[in-house]
C-alpha cells in the first residue's frame, strides 16, 4: 500500500510539473517569435550597422575637407589647388583617369578541347555573361579599376553583351582571347579567381583556358565613351 | 502486489495519456523546422534593443553629417565667391560629382520590383532571390545597355566600383547587405528601358518563368539618391 502511494505521488508530481510548464508556454505564447522573423530582425541590425560605418567615414571625409579649406583659406592659389584636387579625385573615382597600380592579369580563351558527341560547342567558348561574372567577382574582391582588352569596365556604365562571334563592351567589339586587367590587392584578386567555387574555376572545369598572373604594375586606360545625361537632373538643395 | 481495481487502472491510464499529450505538445513547440521554430522572446528583445541603439547612433551620425556638410558648403561658398575662375572650378566639381554618382538626381525612368514567390502557393518553394542574385547583375547590365544614366538597387547607388555579390543570406551592394524584396530604380528613357527588359525572351520573362514576382513600372519622375559611402583608392594612382 505504501509503495503504491509513492508511485501515485511521483506520477502526479510529474503531471503537475508538466501542466505548469505547458501553462507558462501558452500564457507567454504571444511573446514567442519565429526564428525566421528573428533572422530578419538580425539582418536589419546588420544593415544599420553597415550604414553607421559608412556615415562615420563620410563625416571623417568631410572633416578632412573642411580642414583642407581652412588651411588653404589664406591664399587664393591654395583654394585653387584644393578644388583642382577634388576634381581629380572625383574623376579618378568615376573611372575617367588613366591609373596604374599593383594588380593581376586574367587571361581567358576558348577551349581547345576536341568536340565530342556529349559536348555542345557553345560550352567551349567564352560568352558575354562569363565575362560579366568574372568582372563582378574581381569587383567584389575589391578591384579599383578593371579593363577587358583595353576597355575600362565601370559598374555603372559599361555593359557587356554578346554580338555574334565577338563581345561588345562600351560599344567596342572585342574578340578572344580576353585579357582582363585589374588593379587592387593582387593577393585578394588572385584568390578571387582561384578559389574552387569561383566562376573562373567553373570555366576552367569546362575546359576553357583560364590563367591568372599577378603583376607588379598594371596600367588601365580611362573610360572613353561620351557620358550622356539627357534624362538626369541634379536635385538642388532645398527642393 | 495486489491486483489493481478497475477504477484505479482507468485513473492511471488517464494520467499516462495526459502526460503523453503534454509531452508531445511541449516537443512540438520547440521542434519545428529550423526557421519555422520558435524561440523565447528574450533573444528577440535583445536584438530589438540593439536595433534601437544602432538606429539612435545612426540618427546622431546623420545629424552630425548634415552639420559638417553645411559647414563645408559655407566654407566652399565663402572661399570661391567674388572670383569667377574659382566659381567655374566649383561648378566643375559639381559636374563631376553628378557624373560619378555623388549627388542626388531625379528624372524619368523605371522601377523594377523583384520578390520571392508568394508564400501561399499551392506547393511551397525554397526559391530565394538571394540565391539567384545573378539575375540582378543581368538586369543591371541590361539597364546599362538601354542607356540608364543612374541606377540604384534598394537605394544603393551603383557607381563605377559598386559590387553586387552574394554574402551568406544577403546580397551585398556597396557592402550593404540587402534582402528581398529588391527594388531597382533607373533613370533614362522609360520606353527604352522598359522595352529592353520586357522584350520577348528577355530577363523579365525568364525571371517570371522561375516563379519570382517581378514588376516593371515606367515612372515620369524618380529620385535616386547619391552614393552613401566614401571611395578611397589604396592601390591605384593617377598616371599623368
Amino acid at each position: 500500500m505504501k509503495f503504491k502511494n509513492i508511485r501515485w505521488l511521483i506520477l502526479m508530481t510529474l503531471l503537475g510539473m508538466l501542466i505548469a510548464t505547458q501553462w507558462r508556454t501558452m500564457s507567454l505564447g504571444v511573446k514567442y517569435v519565429g526564428l525566421g522573423e528573428l533572422s530578419n530582425f538580425q539582418r536589419e541590425v546588420d544593415i544599420e550597422k553597415a550604414e553607421v560605418e559608412q556615415l562615420k567615414e563620410l563625416i571623417a571625409e568631410n572633416n578632412d575637407k573642411i580642414s583642407e579649406y581652412n588651411k588653404a583659406i589664406e591664399s587664393e592659389r591654395s583654394i585653387y589647388e584644393v578644388l583642382d584636387k577634388e576634381i581629380k579625385d572625383l574623376k579618378m573615382n568615376s573611372g575617367l583617369t588613366k591609373v596604374k597600380g599593383p594588380g593581376i592579369l586574367l587571361l581567358i580563351d576558348d577551349s581547345e578541347r576536341e568536340l565530342n558527341e556529349y559536348t555542345d560547342r557553345s560550352d567551349l567558348i567564352v560568352h558575354d555573361l562569363d565575362l560579366a561574372h568574372l568582372v563582378m567577382e574581381l569587383q567584389a574582391a575589391g578591384a579599383e579599376a578593371i579593363s577587358v582588352n583595353g576597355q575600362r569596365v565601370l559598374m555603372n556604365r559599361s555593359n557587356i553583351f554578346c554580338n555574334g562571334p565577338v563581345i561588345k563592351i562600351n560599344n567596342q567589339h572585342l574578340g578572344p582571347p580576353y585579357k582582363i586587367w585589374a588593379i587592387g590587392n593582387s593577393k585578394h584578386l588572385e584568390s578571387a579567381v582561384n578559389t574552387p567555387w569561383s566562376y573562373a574555376n567553373r570555366l576552367r572545369l569546362f575546359g576553357l583556358f583560364v590563367e591568372v598572373n599577378t603583376k607588379i604594375i598594371v596600367e588601365i586606360e580611362p573610360y572613353n565613351q561620351p557620358i550622356v545625361q539627357n534624362y538626369l537632373e541634379e536635385i538642388k538643395e532645398g527642393e | 502486489m495486489r491486483k489493481l481495481k478497475f477504477w484505479e487502472t482507468i485513473a492511471i491510464g488517464l494520467v499516462a495519456v495526459s502526460l503523453g499529450i503534454i509531452l508531445s505538445l511541449q516537443f512540438k513547440v520547440v521542434q519545428n523546422s529550423l526557421l519555422g521554430g520558435l524561440v523565447p522572446s528574450r533573444k528577440s528583445a535583445e536584438i530589438a534593443s540593439e536595433l534601437v541603439k544602432v538606429r539612435e547612433e545612426k540618427d546622431k551620425l546623420l545629424m552630425q553629417l548634415a552639420e559638417v556638410e553645411n559647414k563645408l558648403d559655407e566654407i566652399e561658398e565663402s572661399s570661391v565667391k567674388d572670383n569667377q575662375f574659382l566659381m567655374n572650378l566649383k561648378n566643375d566639381v559639381k559636374k563631376y560629382k553628378t557624373i560619378g554618382g555623388f549627388t542626388d538626381v531625379t528624372g524619368s525612368g523605371i522601377t523594377i520590383k523583384l520578390d520571392n514567390p508568394p508564400e501561399d502557393m499551392t506547393f511551397s518553394s525554397d526559391l530565394n532571390i538571394i540565391d539567384d542574385y545573378t539575375y540582378i547583375i543581368y538586369l543591371v547590365n541590361e539597364l546599362k545597355a538601354a542607356g540608364a544614366e543612374a541606377i540604384a538597387v534598394n537605394g544603393q547607388r551603383i557607381i563605377a566600383t559598386s559590387e553586387i555579390r552574394q554574402a551568406s543570406d544577403a546580397i551585398n551592394v556597396n557592402s550593404i547587405p540587402l534582402s528581398a524584396p529588391i527594388t531597382i530604380d533607373a533613370i533614362g528613357n522609360p520606353d527604352t528601358l522598359e522595352g529592353a527588359l520586357s522584350a520577348r525572351f528577355g530577363y523579365v520573362e525568364a525571371i517570371r518563368e522561375k516563379n519570382y514576382q517581378i514588376e516593371v513600372k515606367k515612372m515620369s519622375k524618380i529620385d535616386i539618391l547619391k552614393y552613401s559611402g566614401v571611395v578611397k583608392f589604396k592601390y591605384a594612382e593617377e598616371v599623368e
